[in-house]
């Protein structure tokens, strides 16, 4: 019995302590310097590290690069990811089945998840150039300032981008789930006469749940963490108007020289993660189907 | 699948651990010492210059970089990078900095000075210059050697340096037989003119507030309140930003706007996209400095000249007309470098009159080195330099160094003053408002500039 | 209500389309024809940016080095990765939940958060800018999602089978590379083909732990930084090209491996 029990141990261990040294010693370790780095004042430029308690939080709380950040971040979850989910949805029914157009679009839709955001925010600023973009050119001209110059159409035009990049992925996500749903299902649907928005509300949606929940996680992720296209695409630009937190972290890190600042940026951030999970986990704790069986 | 669960768990754990490290961290202070050390070892054999491959490249200082070690003996290894900054600051942290850094404009010098981190050379300047009797700091224009000094003390050296200005196409104005306004009642009949001919008028680099600020913004309010209305400024003075000749600034470029003589949709355009819509006449001025030829020269159309002028000024202005914005991308030697001697002698070389000429030549920018422009410049810069021998007062920038964070708020404010959000006489008190937050954070190293 | 889905499958096929073909269009023009008018062409295609950017701007050496941190990082990631998930999710003992929690954790906290102190850690243990340090980092940071993924899998799979196995006589190695690890092949190909992905074009570490050797999409951001000193457009274009070939060419050819796979981690 004990020489079994010593094995089954070994074997855990084994499996266990390769990676859970590399994810220690490289990933939470950092994460841990990071919270540590805020209380301090480096500038990242010599070995000089003042501990200055709060200041870095409260200069957070005083600049309205910060407030942007977070309304931009905060934006993006509520709004904007709501409607790229529903935008999603309605796509993946609309791409379910066997036709030749279906399965093309099944074909092409992941194409901006997988090219370099880099490349992505080439795109989207040229569709949007005030004097040579396609958006120009088809004739909308767009406000005075540029659709990425005004303060107003700024965001907007941000998100629309935002949208297009995560799209495929998402509606890849949701046919998937359409998919898994069992025939028997569409024919008693069938049989009762559901069909529409009633079909959806009552039978499709509920069984989706655990591809919702999936997604919710994923969108939550990338809501909070939206860095490259917007570095390449505005930098934040016009005033602030596309500003999000992982690019002030970085602008700050980089170009302001206050590591001890950007830390602090990354604090805050770390704690809204760790409540928007916690939030996450209150909506989805419990598959309702389940809970009826 | 209880993985949800398992996740909010996990982060209880992490905000719960991260709790305990900043109580540690309040009270233990980390090794400042890093993994770098330093002090009186003995000097590497290799000396490294980090440089900065911006629009002039890095093969200038290659090629020097080779002589000097055949001169010497010592060898130079100059590595050069579009993101240098990001080699020259971990290198930084870890104290164990290359021995010469020009780090480019992504990098605030002034943080690593108030560090400590960078060596004083006044002593170095009152050596001789490279195969030369005249002392090494002699040898510089005097205005811009300044701009490196904090109490007296030279930390940050000039290389090439640039002048602001605006930029027109000579073949496009004397086509249509438009004149070069000198004052602003011109630049505004100009712009009507422009405007009736079916172009814009003006562009602007809108992603980057930095061009509206460096080419209209403070050159009118030294305009309108005299130099001293810039230095109080850039000096952070109780009411300098929001003071009458800020408004009246504020209120000019506002006009511009209001009368749609700036191109539409230029507060979205990044610099390059700008520059293009100019060299691409599809407007006839733009605000810039003297690197433009340079950075644009591969999307240059064929046989297209671009001229320099000064910014138009008020008519009747306090400022003096001929003031003119200059600008230096400041070199350093880290003082954990252990190989500094060699650094300063490989950068005295690089500073030796005949290097400089030749750089002008190579690159088409000016010197900060007395006595380097030679006989054929380029002919945008010829342009410029005409401006440059006829002005009687230089001034930079200074605060935008120094006070990085609020650079970049003004920008910000600025962009909302051109977008109509803000009136100048609101925008003039926002930016009080900010410079009064500088004013009153002591974390922040204070300078103080005096233009003369 | 047939064809409202069809017009919204070609409008956003087109949406995906249109914009992805632009950019190899515009890598075959001139730099002037670039910004001058996105969207017209250039006469005869100027072949020479791929030249340019293979050779001139050293995106050739990136690309080589990007696909050897790809392959080497996958080959490291998936065992260990595979016998976490596993021990994780098989076997029950004190902590394994909060090891998972920890683990899988690090899927909602963007690198770039502890960018700054990774890099000072690697200079510590003597790994900075070499490609050992890299792929331990890479590793380390893909290890959450493909822990997440493959317990999934792991879990699904019945204890019965274990027990079965155990019966035979088998130990715990043999019953988890012979029977176990086959049976979660569809797992193995998810993370397989989305770490793939994702490392080819990950982006903050390799900027932040790579001085000399750059990695593709570092290569082609310098070269962007670059553009803005001296516009190369073509250049750039051509090395977006670069960076998208191999992951489009994968993901067609493996097109139905990576979505039955999907459909198997999402649904279950």
């Amino acid at each position: 019995m004990a020489g079994r029990d010593i094995r089954r141990t070994g074997f855990i261990l084994a499996c266990l302590v390769p990676g859970l040294v590399l994810y220690l010693g490289l990933v939470i370790v950092p994460f841990v310097r990071t919270i540590q780095l805020s209380t301090f004042r480096f500038s990242g430029l010599s070995t000089k590290m003042v501990p200055n308690g709060t200041e870095n939080f409260q200069k957070l709380w005083e600049s309205e690069q910060f407030w942007w950040a977070l309304r931009n971040n905060f934006t993006i979850l509520v709004v904007v990811a709501p409607i790229l989910l529903a935008l999603s949805m309605a796509l993946a029914h609309a791409a379910v089945g066997d036709s030749k157009l279906a399965r093309g679009m099944r074909t092409v839709y992941l194409f901006p998840n997988l090219i370099s955001l880099v490349a992505a925010a080439l795109i989207w600023r040229a569709v949007y150039h005030p004097t040579v973009g396609l958006l120009r050119s088809t004739g909308l001209k767009g406000p005075q300032d540029g659709w990425l110059g005004d303060l107003n159409t700024a965001f907007p035009s941000f998100a629309v981008a935002f949208i297009w990049v995560s799209m495929g992925f998402y509606t890849m996500l949701f046919c998937a789930g359409l998919a898994g749903i069992p025939a028997e299902v569409h024919e008693a649907c069938e049989l009762e006469g559901a069909r529409g928005w009633r079909k959806y509300l009552w039978v499709t949606r509920p069984l989706m749940w655990p591809v919702r929940r999936v997604a919710a996680v994923h969108v939550t992720i990338a809501s909070l963490g939206v860095f490259a296209l917007v570095n390449v695409m505005t930098e934040g630009a016009p005033s602030n108007r596309t500003e999000t937190m992982l690019n002030a972290l970085y602008r700050m890190m980089t170009i302001e020289g206050s590591f001890g600042k950007a830390a602090a940026m990354g604090v805050v951030m770390m704690c809204i993660t760790a409540v928007s999970s916690s939030v996450l986990w209150l909506m989805f704790r419990k598959n309702p189907l389940e809970g009826r069986r | 699948m209880k993985l949800s669960r398992r996740f909010g768990f996990g982060a209880g754990v992490l905000v719960l651990a991260g709790a305990l490290i900043v109580g540690i961290g309040g009270c233990n202070k980390p090794d400042s010492g890093g993994a770098g050390g330093g002090g009186e070892e003995a000097p590497a054999k290799v000396t490294e210059v980090m440089v900065f491959e911006g629009g002039y490249g890095k093969d200038f200082y290659e090629v020097a970089a080779k002589e000097f070690t055949e001169k010497t003996g010592n060898e130079v290894k100059v590595i050069g990078d579009p993101r240098i900054d990001q080699q020259i600051m971990p290198r930084m942290q870890k104290g164990d900095p290359p021995a010469l850094a020009y780090p480019g404009w992504r990098v605030d010098s002034w943080k690593a000075v108030q560090d400590g981190a960078v060596e004083d050379l006044t002593a170095a300047l009152k050596e001789p210059a490279y195969g030369s009797e005249t002392p090494w700091g002699e040898t510089f224009n005097q205005g811009l050697l300044k701009l490196g000094q904090k109490d007296g003390k030279q930390y940050l050296m000039p290389y090439f340096f640039s002048v602001w200005g605006w930029w027109y196409d000579p073949d496009l104005f004397a086509e249509k037989g438009w004149k070069v306004p000198k004052t602003h009642a011109e630049l505004l009949a100009l712009c009507q003119q422009i405007k009736a001919a079916g172009m814009a008028p003006i562009t602007y680099q809108g992603q980057f507030p930095d061009y509206m600020l460096s080419g209209m913004l403070q050159p009118w309010i030294i305009s309108s309140g005299g130099m001293e209305a810039m230095d109080a400024c850039q000096n952070l003075e109780p009411g300098a930003w929001n003071s009458e000749p800020v408004i009246r600034a504020a209120k000019m470029i506002r006009e511009l706007r209001d009368m749609g003589y700036f191109q539409s949709g230029a507060t979205a355009l990044s610099h390059t996209e700008a520059q293009a819509e100019f060299l691409n006449r599809r407007a006839a001025m733009i605000p810039c400095g003297t690197w433009l030829y340079s950075e644009m020269k591969d999307e240059m159309p064929k046989g297209r000249r671009i001229s320099y002028f000064l910014p138009p000024v008020l008519g009747d202005g306090k400022g003096d007309p001929t003031a003119m914005m200059v600008k230096i991308e400041p070199w350093f030697v880290p003082s954990a470098s252990k190989n500094k001697k060699t650094a300063i002698e490989y950068f005295k070389y690089l500073t030796s009159k005949e290097k400089a000429t030749q750089f002008v030549t190579e690159k088409g920018t000016f010197m900060a080195i007395n006595g380097s422009d030679p006989a054929d410049m380029p002919e945008d810069l010829a342009s410029a330099a005409v401006y440059y021998k006829a002005s009687s007062k230089l001034w930079a920038s200074q605060w935008r160094e120094w006070y990085p964070d609020f650079y970049k708020i003004v920008g910000d404010i600025v962009t909302e003053l051109l977008n109509g959000k803000l009136t100048p006489e609101e925008f003039a008190a926002k930016v009080e408002m900010e410079a009064e937050k500088i004013r009153k954070d002591d974390s922040i190293a204070k300078y103080k500039y005096t233009s003369n | 209500m047939k064809i409202l889905r069809s017009v919204l499958m070609v409008l956003f096929a087109l949406s995906v389309v249109l914009p992805v073909a632009w950019v190899f269009f515009s890598s075959i023009k001139s730099n002037s024809d670039i910004t001058l008018s996105p969207f017209a062409v250039t006469n005869p295609p100027a072949w020479g940016n791929f030249e340019k950017a293979w050779t001139e701007q050293d995106l050739g050496a990136a690309f080589v080095f990007s696909l050897l941190v790809t392959v080497l990082t996958i080959v490291v990631l998936i065992p260990i990765g595979s016998m976490m998930a596993y021990a994780l999710s098989k076997y029950k003992f004190k902590g394994s939940g909060a090891i998972l929690g920890l683990v899988t954790m690090g899927m909602l906290f963007p690198n770039l958060l502890a960018a700054v102190p990774l890099f000072l850690t690697m200079v510590k243990i003597g790994l900075d800018d070499t490609l050992l340090g890299l792929v331990l980092a890479y590793v380390a940071y893909s290890l959450s999602f493909t822990v997440f993924v493959l317990h999934g899998f792991f879990s699904a799979l019945p204890d019965e089978l274990g027990e079965a196995a155990t019966i035979d006589g088998a130990g715990h190695w043999s019953l988890f590379l012979r029977v176990m690890m086959p049976l979660a092949k569809p797992g193995i190909w998810v993370v397989l083909i989305f770490n793939a992905i994702g490392l080819w074009n990950e982006y903050n570490l390799a900027k932040i732990l790579m001085l000399k050797q750059k990695t593709l999409p570092v290569g082609l951001s310098d070269l962007i930084s670059q553009q803005q000193y001296a516009g190369d457009w073509g250049a750039i274009f051509a090395g977006a090209v670069l960076v998208m070939v191999p992951v489009l060419t994968l993901y067609l050819v493996l097109k139905d491996k990576v979505q039955q796979a999907m459909l198997a981690g999402a649904i279950k």
